[in-house]
């Protein structure tokens, strides 16, 4: 068996450029399925992460029909909404935010951020619940602090946004209003997140000249310990409707759980993952054909050295073994290489994702069972494309073979 | 009376080719005893592979038997011919037939492997033999680094693994020069008188044939004389 081993080796070494070509199919099967497993396991962890920081128990409620990007017709998310949700039993607190682009000037550099307003209210700490900690320096704000900022990360770094990084204290200038510095948020790794700046409601609605509490763009509830966030999702939904005047079915805004906006990014994670494991399939069933190819060649080929060996006493099943691992060393080889280049492209595009586009959501995730079990289903393909052609090898007459040149 | 290795007994092989039919061999009576040297000459044509390959159990006949140790082959299944060509046959063919991915050394292990032979049985084995046919310095050549002679001698320690009871040769000198043919046939010689192997070999030249113990004449597909 184990010289076996050797003989498919130096088999296929003798024959290396068609034994690369023919890897080529199994090889980008596995780099396409590495990758993207390697990829969609290590965003889910990450998604899971980030929303669990912000916890289960909360209810965001957002204008439109879609969580993501309201659409035009919606009724605006207001205080009377808000006031509803308050009311509503099993809901203990609630925040409303929204947010805009606008120019920044530090130290006569101008430049373009998006800022968050969120509403603040004495003895309040849904806000900080979810945000708390994830400050650097400094505090959130308390009642009273009207035109102080928190700033996300990007901010604080020398050639970051400004040339000169601000500090703790600093001054920036939002829209024509002075902001004095009180908090400074930590890395997240998405530009988003690292590039906003945080304002009260009151600030808010003074600098941008509008009511914040008229147009929310998220209304975040949290709902009692112990309580089932869905039942109280339900019961808010209800109260809205009723509060609006619509008919179930009906409505113009969108309420979700955490765990379902999580799903949510789950299911759009599924489809891509299916579409790319499509792909895999596909090129490794152009593999195995490949294979299948060459080994029914190979075997034309070798068919004097079957005769040989079956004359120096190979049974049909030393044949049948020869040919079969050695179809499955082809497979493997593609897989191994496959597997390199897959965790390859995966640490590439998690790279990419936090060096280029600042996002730290991409990680190239790996694990032994993914690796070996991408091995073993890669030798699994070889093996079984090797099959026919091996048969035939094991079926040939001795004396034939022999005769053949 | 001798001990017979290999007998044929009113051997038949006939191809049918489409509606044709070649009697390759046409009731062919042969007996090898142990310890025999024996030639098998004729015109090209006349059945010598083909009953070569009968005495090989390397086909089975299409009329007649074969016997094998006094043990009726005819009747065998192909993996089972195939455990005893690996271990009481040895095969030198005219064209080496080595393989050409193996080293001098993997070619002689190659027999051992197919009879499950432990790994250093096999190394020492195949080094020893490597020593006989005056080849230890080419053991990690592979055949196409080797002249025509050196290939044949790697051959000849091939058939040797297994310590087969017989040595089937058949016409191992046709693609050598005269001398390095000479000096591969004065091996067998050697072979046959130091060691007492019994040697079956198919040639096209009477002198060769002379070395041997025995000649057996060939002519379309019949024995036609036996000259001791
Ligand atoms: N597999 C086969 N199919 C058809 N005919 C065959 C086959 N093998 C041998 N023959 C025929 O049988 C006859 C004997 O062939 P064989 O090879 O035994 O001759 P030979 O004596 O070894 O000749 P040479 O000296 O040229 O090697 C020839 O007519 C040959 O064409
Ligand atoms: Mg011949």
């Amino acid at each position: 068996m184990k010289q076996f081993l050797k003989m498919a080796v130096e088999s296929l070494l003798h024959r290396k450029l068609r034994s690369w070509l023919t890897m080529i199919g199994i090889f980008i099967g596995i780099t396409a399925l590495i990758s993207i497993v390697s990829l969609g396991e290590g965003l889910e962890v990450a998604i899971t992460e980030e929303f669990s920081e912000l916890g289960n128990d909360k209810l965001w409620l957002a204008p439109g029909t879609s969580a993501f990007g309201a659409s035009a017709s919606a009724a605006n998310l207001t205080d009377r909404d808000r006031k509803v949700a308050d009311s509503v039993p099993g809901i203990t607190e609630t925040v409303g935010m929204t947010w805009k682009n606008t120019k920044i000037i530090s130290q006569d550099e101008e430049e373009v951020a998006l800022v968050s307003g969120y509403t603040l209210d004495e003895g309040a700490n849904l806000w900080d619940e979810m945000f708390g900690h994830m400050l650097f320096s400094g505090r959130w704000h308390k009642s009273g602090d009207t035109f102080k900022a928190v700033v996300g990360y990007d901010y604080t770094q020398n050639d970051g946004i400004f040339e000169r990084g601000l500090k703790l204290f600093d001054k920036i200038d939002i829209d024509g209003q002075s902001f004095k510095i009180i908090g400074i948020m930590e890395k997240q790794g998405n530009d988003q997140d690292d590039q906003s700046i945080y304002i009260t409601d009151d600030a808010y609605s003074k600098v941008f000249n509008v009511r914040l509490e008229d147009d929310y763009k998220y209304i975040v509830a949290k709902t009692a310990a112990g309580a089932d966030p869905n039942e109280i999702a339900e019961r808010l939904k209800r109260a809205i409707r009723n509060d609006r005047d619509l008919d179930e079915g009906d409505e113009d805004f969108t309420i979700q759980t955490t765990e379902e906006i999580m799903d949510s990014f789950g299911t759009i994670l599924q489809i891509v993952q299916v579409v790319i494991a499509g792909i895999a399939a596909i090129s490794l069933l152009v593999g195995g054909v490949g294979i299948m190819n060459t080994m029914y060649t190979s075997v034309l080929e070798r068919t004097k050295e079957i005769g040989i060996m079956k004359a120096i006493g190979a049974k049909n099943s030393d044949i049948l073994l020869l040919f079969l691992i050695e179809s499955g060393m082809l497979g493997l080889l593609g897989g191994g290489i496959g597997v390199i280049t897959g965790l390859g492209v995966a640490k590439a595009t998690e790279f990419f994702g936090k060096n280029v586009l600042g996002i730290e959501l991409l990680r190239a995730y790996w694990s032994w069972p993914l690796i070996l079990g991408a091995l073993a289903f890669a030798f699994f393909v070889g093996m079984i494309s090797g099959v026919f052609p091996a048969r035939q090898a094991s079926k040939q007459q001795a004396v034939d073979s022999l005769r053949y040149e | 009376m001798k001990q017979a290795i290999i007998e044929l007994k009113n051997v038949w092989k006939t191809y049918e080719m489409g509606d044709v039919k070649v009697h390759a061999l046409r009731g062919i009576n042969l007996k090898v005893h142990k310890g025999e040297f024996v030639a098998i000459i004729g015109p090209s044509g006349s059945g010598k592979s083909t009953a070569m390959n009968q005495i090989g159990c390397l086909d089975i006949p299409t009329k007649g038997s074969v016997f094998l140790s006094k043990k009726n082959i005819s009747t065998l299944d192909e993996s089972d011919l195939a455990q005893i060509r690996g271990k009481k046959i040895g095969f030198i063919f005219q064209k080496f037939n080595l393989i050409n991915t193996l080293t001098a050394k993997e070619n002689i292990m190659l027999p051992m492997i197919f009879q499950d032979v432990p790994e250093d049985k096999r190394n020492k084995k195949a080094e020893a033999l490597l020593k006989l046919v005056d080849l230890e310095e080419r053991m990690d050549h592979r055949p196409n680094e080797l002249s025509g002679g050196q290939q044949q001698r790697v051959a000849i320690a091939r058939s040797l693994a297994n310590d087969p009871e017989m040595i089937l040769a058949d016409e191992p000198t046709g693609n050598l020069d005269s001398k390095t043919g000479s000096s591969v046939l004065e091996f067998l010689k050697k072979l046959h008188k130091e060691k007492g192997t019994t040697i079956v070999m198919v040639t096209h030249d009477k002198h060769v044939a002379k070395q041997a113990d025995r000649i057996e004449t060939l002519k379309d597909g019949k024995i036609v004389g036996a000259k001791t």
